[in-house]
Order: C-alpha cells, then sequence, then structure tokens
C-alpha cells in the first residue's frame, strides 16, 4: 500500500519515467556522486536535524536508488568530525518518525439521524518504508590544498573527512580519486571551502555492506558543534534536474523551528474533503502540495506538522519511543525508569510533556528558487500543528423519520462544499472531481405531510380577525 | 490639520496597519489572540504615562502606535503579555537611555531584540513573498520620499551599503548573484531600511554622519552574518552602533559631548 506521506510514494511508472529523464539526478544535502555512467535517482531525501544549544545531530536517509558502488555522499561540516561522533542508524527510525509526522486523514461518520449515536473516529496512516541503495569509491590525499583530515569507517560506510583550501583543487582531488564530480561543483563548493568549513565525504565498503546483511544503505548519522544551524542544500542541486523534496525532521527540546530565510508557510490543515480522497490519498497530498508550492511560486517551504513528541492528537503512528528517539540522536532524554522498555507512554495535553519537540519542514526546491542553504531558527512556540484533512461518511440510510430530508440537504450542502475545498486544495477541476464522488445511498426522504395545526386556536384566531 | 497631514508618522502608521492586517489575514503571522489590542494599547497607555512622568504636555502617540505597529511585524509571541514587555522595554528606553538629554537607542529595536533574549518570544524575519514585499516597498518607499525626504539619505546609504557589503561578502566567499539578491528578499530588513534606520531621533544629525554611520550598520550586519552566523543581523548592527549615534552626530551638532570626550 503506498505511504501517503514518504516521500518515497512514486508510484513505479512515476519512477521508471524518472529513471529515463534524469540518470544523473540527485539531491541531498551534501550530494551524490555519480561514477562512471551509473545511473542513479533520488529525488527526495529526509533529513533528520536533532539541534540544542549550538549542537546538532545529523542524520540523512536517502531513497538511493543507483548503482550501489556509485554512492557517495559529501556534506559541509564545520569541524573536523572523529570516529566516535558518526554512526549508522536504522532507516526504520527515520521510517518511524516519517509516519508519525506525516499529513493525516481523519475520518468520521455520520451517525443515524434518526437515532444518538456516538461517534465514530479512526485515524488512518501508515509508516512509511526507507528503501536506499549504495557502492564505494576509493580516494587517497594528493598535494591540491586537500588534506585528509580524518579516515575511518563507520558501519557499512568509509568514511573521510576532507579540508580544503581551493574550491578547484578539492573538485580535482575528487575526480582523481574516480568521483565524477559533476560540472559546476567547484563553484558550488568555492563558499563552504573558503568559509572553512571541513567535508565529511561517504561512501560504501562493498565487503562491510555484504557482513551487514542489510541490502540497502542504513542512515548515516554524525554529531557536531554547530552554529549556524543550517542545512546545506546548494550542493545537492549540482547536478540535479528538476526539483527535489527534502524532508527535515527537526528535532529541539521544546519549541518550533522556522526557516528563516524563505517564506515558511503552514501547510493548509483542517478542511473536509469528499470521502473518496480515502483510497486516493497519495494523489492527493502530490497534488495538494504541488498546489501550494505554486501558489508560492515555488520559494516556500512548508511546515507540515510541529508537535510536541510525547502525544499526539489524532495520531498517525504511535509516539516514537526512548530508544527510536535516541537512535536518531536525541541525547537529552531519560529513559523512563518504570517501563522496561522505554517505549513512551501517551499522556495527555499538557501533562507529562517530553522534552522532544518535531517540527516537520517540507520543501521543493530548484537552484532558482532556492540560491541559499536553509538558515533555520528554533522560536519560543511551543503550539502544535498538523496538516490534518477529514472526511465524513454519510449515514448509510435504511430508516426514515422527519429528520431524513434535513439530513439529505445539510449532506448536499456539504458535499459540495468538500468538493469546492478539495478542487481549492490541489488545483484539480469540479469536474474531476465530481466525477469520483462516491454515490449517496437511498434515503427515504419523502417529507412527511406538515402536522395539523392547532385548529382550535386558528379557529379562535379567525374569528377574533373577523370581528 | 495641516500638521497632521505633515507629521510623516501618520502615513507611516497607515502603511504598517495594511501590512499587519493583511499578514495577519492571509499570510502566517502567528499572532495571540489578544496580541494586537493589548500591544497598542500597553504603548499608548505607556506613552500617556511616562509624558505625564517628564512633564510633556503632548504624550507622541503617533510614535508609540509606530512602535506597537513594528512590534507586531517583527516580533512573535504566543503570549500577549510578551508584546506589551516588548513595548515597555521600548518606550522605556526612549526614557531610560538618554545621552545629553537625547534618546539614542531606536525603541523599537532595542525592544525587540531585548525581547527576543529575555522573554518568551523570537524574531519573524519577514519571509512574507515576494507580492507583498514588493507592494510594502513601494508604499513605504513612497510615504518616505513624500514625508521625511530628507531622511530619504539614511535609507538609500543602507540599502547601497548592504548590496555593497553583500557583494564584496560573495566575491570573497563564492556565493551566487542570487545571494545577494536573495538577502532582499527579507520584508525584516526593508521595514528596517526605510521605517527604522530612517528614525529621525536616533540617528545622526548630520547628512554625512548620517551615511558614514547607515554604511557601517549594513557592514557590521554582514560581518555578523557571515562570521557569527547572526539572523536579522542588521536589526542586532544598529543596537550594537546606537552609542556611537551621539558622537557621529555630536562632531557637528553636539560639541558639548564632543568636549566632554
Amino acid at each position: 500500500m503506498p505511504n501517503p506521506a514518504s516521500p518515497k510514494r512514486a508510484s513505479a511508472l512515476l519512477l521508471a519515467a524518472a529513471l529515463l529523464v534524469a540518470p544523473d539526478a540527485n539531491a541531498f544535502c551534501g550530494f551524490f556522486v555519480a561514477r562512471a555512467d551509473a545511473s542513479l535517482f533520488n529525488t527526495a531525501s529526509q533529513v533528520v536535524i536533532v539541534h540544542d544549544e549550538g549542537k546538532t545531530v545529523l542524520t540523512m536517509a536517502s531513497d538511493y536508488k543507483g548503482e550501489p558502488r556509485s554512492f557517495a555522499l559529501v556534506v559541509p561540516v564545520p569541524v573536523v568530525l572523529d570516529e566516535g561522533m558518526v554512526r549508522v542508524t536504522e532507516a526504520k527510525a527515520v521510517a518511524r518518525i516519517d509516519g508519525f509526522t506525516a499529513p493525516r486523514l481523519a475520518e468520521y461518520f455520520d451517525h443515524n439521524p434518526c437515532q444518538q449515536l456516538s461517534r465514530k473516529m479512526r485515524m488512518r496512516s501508515e509508516a512509511p518504508t526507507s528503501a536506499r541503495g549504495g557502492g564505494p569509491g576509493r580516494a587517497k590525499p594528493r598535494s591540491l590544498g586537500v588534506t585528509v583530515e580524518a579516515e575511518f569507517t563507520a558501519g557499512e560506510y568509509d568514511i573521510v573527512i576532507l579540508s580544503a583550501k581551493e574550491s578547484d583543487g578539492l573538485e580535482t582531488w575528487l575526480r582523481q580519486n574516480k568521483y565524477n564530480i559533476p560540472r559546476g561543483a567547484s563553484s558550488a563548493l568555492a563558499p563552504y571551502v573558503r568559509s572553512g568549513m571541513k567535508f565529511f565525504v561517504a561512501k560504501v565498503n562493498l565487503e562491510r555492506q555484504a557482513k551487514t546483511g542489510f541490502s540497502s544503505l542504513r542512515p548515516l548519522q554524525f554529531a557536531f558543534p554547530d552554529r549556524r544551524f543550517m542545512l546545506p542544500i546548494r550542493l545537492g542541486m549540482i547536478n540535479a534536474d528538476g526539483p527535489q523534496d527534502l524532508i527535515a525532521y527537526v528535532i529541539t527540546k521544546q519549541h518550533r523551528v522556522e526557516v528563516a530565510n524563505y517564506e515558511n508557510p503552514k501547510l493548509p490543515t483542517g478542511q473536509e474533503i469528499p470521502t473518496f480522497v480515502k483510497t486516493d490519498f497519495a494523489p492527493f497530498y502530490r497534488a495538494m502540495f504541488a498546489e501550494q508550492v505554486k501558489q508560492k511560486n515555488g520559494r516556500a517551504v512548508f511546515t507540515e506538522y510541529a508537535w510536541n513528541m510525547s502525544w499526539c492528537d489524532p495520531c498517525a503512528a504511535d509516539p516514537l519511543s526512548t530508544e527510536e528517539l535516541e537512535q536518531l540522536g536525541v541525547w537529552w532524554l531519560d529513559k523512563p525508569a518504570n517501563d522496561p522498555r522505554g517505549r513512551r507512554r501517551r499522556p495527555s495535553p499538557g501533562g507529562g510533556a517530553q522534552q522532544a519537540f518535531v517540527t516537520r519542514l517540507h520543501a521543493r526546491y530548484t537552484p532558482q528558487t532556492f540560491p541559499e542553504d536553509l538558515m533555520l531558527k528554533v522560536t519560543r512556540d511551543a503550539s502544535n500543528f498538523q496538516a490534518r484533512y477529514v472526511i465524513r461518511h454519510p449515514w448509510g440510510g435504511g430508516t426514515s423519520c422527519d429528520a431524513v430530508p434535513t439530513y439529505v440537504d445539510a449532506l448536499e450542502k456539504r458535499r459540495e462544499r468538500e468538493a469546492q475545498s478539495l478542487a481549492t486544495l490541489t488545483g484539480w477541476s469540479m469536474a474531476k472531481i465530481n466525477a469520483q464522488l462516491t454515490p449517496l445511498p437511498e434515503y427515504a426522504t419523502k417529507r412527511p405531510p406538515p402536522p395539523p395545526a392547532d385548529k382550535d386556536w386558528t379557529d379562535r384566531i379567525k374569528g377574533m380577525f373577523q370581528d | 490639520m495641516a500638521a497632521l497631514s505633515r507629521d510623516p508618522r501618520y502615513p507611516q502608521i497607515a502603511v504598517l496597519v495594511a501590512l499587519l492586517a493583511y499578514g495577519a489575514i492571509f499570510l502566517d503571522f502567528v499572532l495571540a489572540p489578544l496580541a494586537v489590542p493589548v500591544t497598542f494599547a500597553s504603548a499608548l497607555l505607556l506613552e500617556h504615562v511616562l509624558a505625564r512622568y517628564r512633564g510633556r504636555r503632548s504624550p507622541a502617540y503617533p510614535s508609540a502606535m509606530i512602535t506597537a505597529c513594528s512590534t507586531l511585524l517583527l516580533f512573535r509571541s504566543n503570549h500577549a503579555w510578551a508584546y506589551a514587555a516588548v513595548v515597555a522595554i521600548a518606550i522605556g528606553s526612549k526614557v531610560a537611555l538618554r545621552i545629553d538629554g537625547r534618546h539614542f537607542v531606536n525603541p523599537t529595536n532595542g525592544g525587540v531584540l531585548i525581547g527576543s533574549l529575555v522573554l518568551p518570544g523570537w524574531i519573524t524575519s519577514g519571509q512574507w513573498g515576494h507580492d507583498v514585499l514588493f507592494v510594502f516597498v513601494i508604499a513605504a518607499g513612497a510615504t518616505l520620499i513624500l514625508t521625511r525626504a530628507k531622511r530619504l539619505d539614511t535609507a538609500l546609504a543602507f540599502l547601497v551599503g548592504a548590496l555593497f557589503w553583500q557583494v564584496l561578502r560573495a566575491a570573497i566567499f563564492g556565493f551566487r548573484p542570487e545571494v545577494v539578491a536573495h538577502y532582499f528578499e527579507s520584508g525584516a530588513l526593508w521595514l528596517f531600511a526605510l521605517y527604522m534606520i530612517t528614525d529621525p531621533r536616533t540617528t545622526p544629525a548630520t547628512r554625512g554622519a548620517r551615511i558614514v554611520h547607515a554604511v557601517l550598520v549594513a557592514g557590521v550586519a554582514v560581518v555578523m552574518l557571515q562570521f557569527f552566523y547572526v539572523r536579522d543581523s542588521f536589526l542586532w548592527s544598529l543596537l550594537i552602533l546606537s552609542p556611537l549615534v551621539p558622537f557621529l552626530g555630536g562632531l557637528n551638532a553636539q560639541p558639548r559631548l564632543a568636549e566632554a570626550r
């Protein structure tokens, strides 16, 4: 079943088309490097950023689908990382936070207008799966102003931390070490080189990967002091062909994070939309997101979710356990003493708030619309937000009473409003929407005759008025 | 009436109120429900009380209104009282921080910055989108030209200075030209350039000194941005350089201060 919120939501057909169009395309906070003529595809990357008081743990997961040995990742970092600050983590943890923060559909059922029934409500959303792939390369330092500051392995990855005096030298070094660096890499690398940043370069060690038993690559996670609090997206655009999606889950102790240098609206939320969206949530979400991007001329980063991690209402998935949060790099949590599994309970709103607040940011960027890296800012806003859409199933019919015609009138108006909302959200035409509307059940809508008026009273009035 | 129509603060208030209304309705301005009335009420009340206290006959209500509008545009909090506190810091600074009988810290600037440090609030960078920004720049620029034309030099000096320093930064650090253009897409920057740094009371008295001051503010802002990663660094730059204002202005207009040095 396709996951409505996962960046991997593209259908097989879409994926095949993209492979043909963009054999070299990639996107990441760093960038993937294709070697030789290996084809790879990546239109979406997921990043978990855990940030507090000038310190960051970054987890990068991608749906890298290229030739494994061609995988490489280059991320600018402010300092030289030592081995202990880098690890691989579980893709499942990233999938969990995706599922937990995904835009969601809330489902309600109309009760029988002839009876008082309690409302049923349930939530629908699935946790995504994460898919990656990768491959290695070899590299040794040369006298190009490039220094290998550190060299170690983490899980299935070989990692080098480089510093460079000149971006040209760095580009040459990477080329000499058999990375097929895209044209323009040097100018994209220059601002980081000249600002004194180091480069975290990872590639896959095939032998070690075979030993892990994983067919796909696990997310890489690294920690560093970070006064900048930014996400370097520009490198990911070097050989990008077409818009790229980035979903960033930013975890802080207690406040929402916003983007300081781009418009950062919240996704529209709370609209009631037609019931057929239930089986078509993925196309709905894609179309809706594309429409919102279009309305902002492609220049906005959208907040899809902002919530204290200790509770949710409704929950798209179970809240993350302490272990899962630690897998994502959250370092400040206390393990609950009374729960051996470390599983978080679900406290009520306002009580027992855990010190973890997640903001889910979603950007679709091109080199033209996002000329600068994302600068982030921790606000003092602890209020909660979720992108949530509501479907209301009509009552199934069957009985007849006075209330039915009134209900049907209201229902028809509501269905019109729902269709209109859907058109506004997605840009779909009303004709397309109307064609998909679920037919209503047969209702006994024949209005009973109006109750007889109070004959004594009308006679009396008539008599009185005639006098 | 003539005085009213000539007072540059009234059209400024009109533009700010319009922007605020548009932002609250159509953009995602996070405003606590009570923030707007509380901010305006506390600004006007405080201005009234302080004017009484200082024995001034006419409180500067328009200035208080501008402080309230700018606070609502630049400062964000989930608590209405935090807005009142920012306004209190802003208007209070006019009385508390004086050199030679003159306040030298731009009230709103000081208020929102100090507020962002000590209150449960933060500064919003004014990413309003192209269309709104364009309309605001035209409207604010027009009111500036029509009513406070003498202070146009400050706005232009700051903007040209910012452009110069940004181009220099791009050349040194290898940023693409689009990064320079992107710097000017911040609503907060234009609000600052057209309505904040042009405040005659907190900028030097002579044109030469004003230009030097504005270019310096722009330069320090770029240094803070590049090396210290400060968001909205132009606001901090103005605050940090504010003690320089009496000295800069004093070279011509305030000989007593210069002598005192």
